[in-house]
């Protein structure tokens, strides 16, 4: 008799299994055309010197030796770091002190989401245009404003020093919108009897976001880190419209170091090593992440 | 009874096929040319007028030959025409400037047109010569002159006691000095990283005697006394406030930076267009064109922009027809006329009753197409950053040259580009 009956069982789950696997295949077929053969690709151009013509001959190790010795792969890895260490606390500390906000606001609490929100929305580049104009150390709004009060001009773009501490906050300000809605999902996810029992155990305000709260929100915090990660480690745009990657290369990103090798000079060999870094060093960087957070560990 | 009727109307059917056919003309066979076209007018819809006009003309005189002209944009024009040139599908004719002449030439990319250009030869200035070529051979069939002058305020002069533009070194110091404790700048220098040293600070090189490479073209010369000299003129502005502090981070646009806000008294210009675009900023009477400074030389910078023909083209033999055509004086006449840039035969000259196009092109003789080598952009990416790092007083400027310098050197040792 158990033979009978378990027998359908096993076809079943197959064919949850094969539909699954039917689901996944567009995604997958794109993330395999789209990421995984470049990928391949570029890991080949990176022991070759191609150049624009297409011509190249294999090179074995040598761009990755010439990029160890290239000063300017360590300042464009540096500026990288530095600005990713300071827009991911910026982007998902902003996200999490806005959604912490909307989650306990009754009423407008829709207007508010659509008001926060909408500099994710807004194009990067007029963005990047506007907070030109906001920074410049000549008639720029903020040095305005403190000129009034008698503060002498800050030179937010136009120093080497508070560069990337400028586009970090331009990139938290443009970011934090998507991490505020990831992170309300996540608010509202958790159960209000866990709040009600802690509560009634005496706990509340930061004792209760510290023990009930951001515990719940860790998996989605995690994502919302490992995302504004990714993003900041590429970011390419915001320093390319707004400073162009200096004044004297303080804002000289990877990616930036990337586009000048392979488009400016069609160094495409050498481009294509950089892009091989950029993606161990955000693989690597996103796997610590993951690891340390625990998300990773086997459950 | 129904099958004749049928025949009838297969019968009619082909009589006025036979009819059509015969009405039409007799079929040329017609050898596509394509042009790559970017846009040098100040208006998209003269742009297109012009192109579209140029297409018509060029076809009604060689109707074996069907010119397709694409209207590009600016953005990314680099990355798509090498793109184009790695995938072995470029264009026949291509709008092209000095340097990329230089780069692609020496790769074998082009196809020399020493016969096309050879009938105007004479009537071309040697710079614009010597920029249209590579090797000994010519590969651009420069059509159009960008020129870099200056425009100045006359509001802004007249204020500190100036009656005419500074034309030296040793005047903009003076005006600077004018201008210190009433807020103004003596200088509009736009040195974000996005804008060529061959519009900022090249021509103060150059000014000041000096180069950016060594004759021999094996070492870079920006070191050199000259190259410090006209360093320290530029920071000497910068440090004095003569310059906007925000200069590091400012893209090339005269019209909404210092100058058009009425805060500069010069500014640098590259077109005609930017000068009226001032005007209508500023008021018409307000700017006034000027000539590039002068220190040890007065030079400007300015080259010629044409088109080259690509050594894969299918039809070099009808693209060399649209290259003479659009040589012609009277084409290069209407194209100076509605662009704004001035043409490179002096024989198409327009506008001869417009004194600000008059100005410019009194300035064709000091103009200096820059050092059009195939390692020119990676060269000055390596020295742009230094640049800026000496305003900032990062780095003194013998420093920063120095520091440029040996990056160049190391660059060309390495024997790239």
């Amino acid at each position: 008799m158990n033979t009978t009956t378990d027998r359908p069982a096993v076809p079943r789950r197959a064919r949850r299994t094969s539909s699954a696997y039917l689901f996944v295949l567009p995604m997958l077929t794109l993330v395999v055309v789209f990421r995984g053969v470049p990928l391949v690709v570029s890991g080949y151009f990176s022991l070759t010197d191609t150049s624009w013509d297409g011509v190249g001959r294999l090179v074995g190790a040598a761009n990755y030796a010439n990029l160890a010795r290239d000063p300017l792969f360590w300042t464009s890895l540096r500026v990288t770091l530095s600005y990713a260490l300071l827009a991911v606390p910026l982007t998902v500390g902003l996200g999490l002190v806005t959604a912490l906000v909307l989650h306990h606001v009754v009423r407008g609490a829709v207007a508010l989401r659509m008001v926060f929100f909408l500099p994710y929305m807004t194009s990067l580049v007029l963005a990047s245009v506007v907070w030109h104009w906001v920074y410049a150390a000549d008639g720029g709004l903020v040095n305005g404003l403190l000129g009034r009060v008698g503060v002498e001009p800050v030179p937010f773009l136009a120093g080497t020093d508070l560069t990337v501490w400028s586009l970090a906050a331009v990139g938290a300000w443009k970011g934090f919108g998507y991490s505020m809605l990831v992170l309300l999902a996540g608010l509202r996810a958790i159960p209000d009897e866990q709040r009600e029992a802690a509560a009634v155990d005496g706990a509340r305000g930061w004792s209760l976001f510290r023990h009930v709260t951001l515990p719940g929100l860790r998996p989605v915090l995690v994502f919302c880190v490992l995302v504004e990660t990714v993003s900041s480690l590429h970011v390419f745009d915001l320093a390319y419209v707004m400073t162009g990657g200096g004044p004297a290369r303080s804002s000289y990103t990877l990616v930036m170091n990337l586009y000048e090798r392979g488009f400016r000079y069609f160094d495409f060999g050498y481009a294509s090593a950089i892009g091989i870094v950029v993606t161990v060093v955000v693989a690597t960087v996103s796997l610590a992440q993951w690891k340390l957070s625990g998300e990773g560990t086997a459950r | 009874m129904r099958a004749p009727v049928r025949c009838g109307r297969w019968l009619a059917s082909a009589l006025v096929l036979v009819a059509l056919v015969s009405c039409t003309s007799p079929t040329v066979p017609r050898h596509a040319v394509a042009l790559w076209m970017y846009p040098i007018f100040p208006d998209a819809g003269v742009s297109r007028a012009f192109w579209a006009d140029v297409e018509r003309r060029f076809e009604d005189a060689h109707p074996d030959v069907d010119l397709r002209i694409e209207l590009l944009p600016w953005e990314n024009n680099n990355v798509k025409v090498a793109t184009a040139f790695a995938a072995g599908r470029p264009p026949d004719l291509v709008l092209f400037r000095p340097e990329q002449v230089a780069d692609y030439a020496a790769r074998g990319l082009l196809q020399p047109v020493d016969d096309v250009l050879g009938p105007v030869a004479g009537e071309l200035s040697k710079s614009t010569l010597d920029a249209s070529s590579h090797g000994g051979r010519a590969y651009l069939v420069p059509l159009y002159q960008l020129a870099m002058t200056m425009a100045c305020n006359r509001r802004v002069l007249t204020s500190a006691g100036f009656e005419h533009p500074p034309s030296t070194w040793a005047e903009v110091r003076v005006l600077a000095d004018r201008l210190a404790d009433r807020g103004m700048y003596a200088l509009d220098y736009p040195a974000g990283l996005q804008v060529s040293l061959n519009l900022t600070f090249y021509p103060l090189l150059w000014q000041a005697g000096g180069s950016v490479y060594t004759s021999d073209g094996t070492r870079s010369a920006v070191n050199s006394p000259e190259g410090v000299r006209a360093l320290e003129f530029l920071v000497d502005l910068y440090r004095r406030g003569a310059i906007a502090q925000s200069a590091v981070t400012q893209p090339h646009d005269p019209a909404r930076g210092p100058m058009g806000r009425g805060q500069a008294a010069c500014s640098p210009l590259t077109t005609l267009a930017e000068l009226r675009q001032l005007k209508r900023v500023l008021g018409a009477d307000v700017v006034a064109p000027a000539p590039p400074l002068a220190d040890a030389e007065r030079v400007g910078f300015g080259y010629p922009s044409g088109l080259v023909l690509t050594a894969r083209s299918g039809s070099p033999d009808d693209a060399r027809k649209f290259l003479r055509f659009m040589l012609r004086a009277d084409v290069l006449s209407e194209l100076c006329a509605k662009s704004g840039f001035l043409p490179t035969r002096p024989s198409a000259a327009c506008a001869r009753d417009d004194p600000d196009a008059q100005a410019f092109a009194a300035q064709l003789d000091v103009l200096f197409p820059g050092e059009p080598r195939a390692s020119a952009p990676q060269v000055a990416g390596l020295v742009a950053p230094h640049v800026q790092a000496a305003l900032l007083g990062d780095e003194s400027p013998s420093e920063a040259l120095d520091a440029a310098a040996r990056e160049v050197d190391a660059l060309l040792e390495r024997g790239g580009p």
